[in-house]
């Protein structure tokens, strides 16, 4: 039981990653109807970012991370500007192949800049708490903090201010939102930079807790899309985070009990499984090609 | 990818619907557009006679290098029956591939099975593993059915790392055998044939490879591929003139599945040694698709001038081997941009517009037929 309980924790910590990544891509997602499979790789980028400024550079870890974050959504303004509005009118298909040979473009940048070897960042801080039977490093609980801070800024931000109501007016009609007078390019462009700059965060929180390399953002990516298909039409941003911490225990059990090389299988396996049992979470077109905010 | 490649669509239309009506039918030899099949049969055969006497003078390297472009040019082109015939955006080749490599790896290496019955068995697995999936997985569509067939290209790598007593883990398998014997890879036997060196593969590949390309060409311009082009070009309008939307997706995918496992059989011999790493997400799901589209989806020799941009290039220009993959992800991303028809789609257009300058009647006339 112990053991289990050590899990779950475990598990929380790498949850804050995917509810991180998951919730930035379920707002471009939303919003802007693009599937960007390029959206881990800002998660990638944050927890690099964050390797040159510490390590390399030296600055101090909490300043390197303000650092880090807003370096990626700059790159994430980048990305909007050059690529993404384009295929704002294109077929779902192509913006799904482009965003995927992005992604690779910036895996193969980031493996030639800091090599295939894995990285790894020092944590700011060290020290262990004990709450019952479980054992968990101060910085772990501190992410898993961050998240639900974050989580809950994200949830005021679109369910209770201003900018959210003009948010979910783009995602529930881009022509009426334009014909009410909102800049649906510039709340386009806001929404894109805020979500890579999540991801940038996760990447930048998490980069102590984990090895680095170049390939590390392409599978909380697959895990925030079966997150939103799961999620459905219903999904609120509730639904993301608990799902995010949810995918991430699971993963945690299985990488525990059956072998270590049998997590990245089992968010596959679920999503198979669910679409076999219940078709209609991602079946109806109302709720299969956009997710509501 | 969602529009129509070609001018086929305008005879599918009245083909399904009516049949003998509008469009002679002539069985085999059905070849209203394009060209008819005498002409390709003739290329064919030139290709086949090409390849055999020239082959012999390669050196090893070039062998080699040819016979990567052959074997990725049968994955792509078997791919490209279920993208772009069908428009499925379908990412679970790697798993299908694996099957097959494996299988034949396994047969040959440690079951003693003669090649046929590897390519039987092979071909018996993946048809009851798409048939099976196919249920499942066209609940989904779009992104959802993008994310999934990714998934059982994962899964299907994870497997292989996972089912040691079989695949050998990370460290991989031979057709070689056991060690005790001297380990000497072992040729791939069909009967009379027997495959034993380079460059007998590399004309098994480009045997297979035309014989296939000939079997689409076929196919296509028939009830099956045109029903395939069909639900690619519009579901809804396809369901309506009669065509059964699930099942010729189902069709696609099994076809396709099927025809990846079978070329990965003759793909494992050709590596002879192989690891989970040959079927990695990247290389064995992402590239082919990159093949199919950058060369032009739904096109005949679209895949193949995929395979020679995406495996070609780095040989020939040799330091972009490092790049590789940035410079085929930059192309990519460059013909979802501006040609979404890719490198075929320009040059068909390009010599359309060159043509019609010419003689604008002529044109007029031939897309009217």
């Amino acid at each position: 039981m112990d053991v289990f309980l050590q899990q779950v924790t475990n598990g929380l910590v790498l949850g804050g990653a995917y509810v991180l990544v998951t919730l930035g891509l379920f707002m471009v997602f939303t919003t802007l109807h693009l599937p960007n499979f390029a959206h881990g790789e800002m998660f990638a980028l944050g927890a690099y970012l964050q390797y040159a400024f510490v390590v390399t550079l030296g600055i101090p870890f909490w300043i390197a991370m303000v650092l880090s974050v807003v370096v990626v959504g700059l790159i994430g303004w980048g990305l909007e500007l050059a690529m993404f509005r384009r295929l704002q009118n294109a077929s779902i298909l192509a913006v799904l192949v482009g965003s995927l040979a992005l992604a690779m473009i910036l895996q193969e940048l980031i493996a030639l800049q800091w090599g295939q070897d894995p990285l790894a960042v020092p944590l700011p801080f060290s020290g262990v708490t004990e709450i019952g039977p479980v054992r968990i490093a101060n910085y772990r609980l501190l992410i898993i903090g961050v998240v639900v801070a974050v989580s809950v800024l994200l949830g005021w931000l679109v369910y209770r201010a201003r900018f959210g109501r003009s948010l979910r007016a783009l995602a529930q009609n881009r022509e009426m939102a334009q014909l009410s007078g909102l800049n649906v390019k510039q709340i386009g462009t806001i929404t894109f930079v805020l979500g890579a700059a999540v991801a940038g965060l996760a990447g930048a929180l998490l980069a102590p807790t984990t090895n680095l390399n170049p390939h590390m953002g392409f599978h909380p990516t697959l895990v925030a899309f079966v997150i939103l298909v799961v999620a459905g039409g219903g999904g609120r941003m509730a639904t993301i985070v608990i799902g995010g911490f949810t995918v991430a225990i699971l993963e945690t059990l299985a990488a525990g009990y059956i072998d270590n090389m049998a997590r990245s299988m089992v968010v596959f396996v679920a999503l198979v499984a669910f679409l076999a049992l219940r078709p209609e979470g991602a079946f109806r077109v109302a709720s299969a090609e956009k997710v509501q905010l | 990818m969602t529009q129509s490649t070609s001018h086929a669509p305008k005879h599918s239309a009245p083909e399904v619907r009516s049949g003998a009506d509008t469009v002679p039918s002539t069985g085999i030899w059905r070849d209203k557009f394009g060209l008819r099949l005498w002409v390709r049969l003739v290329i064919a055969a030139l290709v086949v006679v090409a390849t055999i006497s020239l082959s012999g003078g390669l050196n090893s390297h070039d062998t080699y290098l040819y016979g990567t472009l052959a074997a990725w040019a049968l994955i792509a082109s078997s791919l490209n029956l279920v993208v772009g015939y069908a428009g499925q955006l379908n990412l679970s080749s790697g798993a299908f591939l694996a099957l097959g490599a494996y299988i034949g790896v396994l047969g040959t290496g440690r079951y003693d099975w003669p090649g046929w019955k590897s390519l039987l068995i092979a071909g018996l697995i993946a048809l009851a593993f798409s048939l099976l999936l196919g249920l499942v997985i066209f609940r989904a569509r779009g992104l959802h059915f993008a994310l999934i067939t990714a998934g059982i290209s994962i899964i299907g790598y994870n497997v292989a790392l996972l089912w040691k007593e079989k695949t050998g883990g990370a460290a991989g398998i031979s057709s070689a055998g056991p060690i005790e014997e001297g380990g000497i890879a072992r040729p791939f036997v069909l009967g009379p044939i027997e495959l034993s060196q380079e460059v007998h593969y590399l004309r098994a590949m480009v045997v297979v490879l035309v014989v296939m390309l000939l079997a689409t060409s076929v196919l296509v311009r028939r009830k099956l591929g045109l029903s395939w082009q069909a639900t690619r070009d519009d579901e809804v309008l396809a369901a309506s003139v009669g065509v059964r939307v699930a099942r010729s997706k189902r069709t696609a995918f099994a076809a396709s599945s099927v025809l990846i496992s079978l070329v990965g059989v003759l793909y494992g011999h050709w590596l002879g040694f192989i690891t989970p790493g040959s079927f990695d997400f990247a290389t064995a799901a992402f590239e082919p698709l990159a093949m199919v589209i950058i060369g032009g989806a739904g096109t005949l020799l679209g895949p193949m001038v995929g395979a020679l941009v995406v495996v070609g290039f780095p040989e020939l220009f040799n330091g972009l081997k490092d790049y590789s993959t940035l410079v085929y992800a930059a192309l990519l991303l460059l013909v979802v941009m501006v040609a979404p028809k890719g490198v075929v789609g320009v040059v068909e257009s390009t010599w359309r517009r060159v043509r019609r300058g010419k003689r604008p009647s002529e044109q007029e006339k031939e897309t009217e037929r």
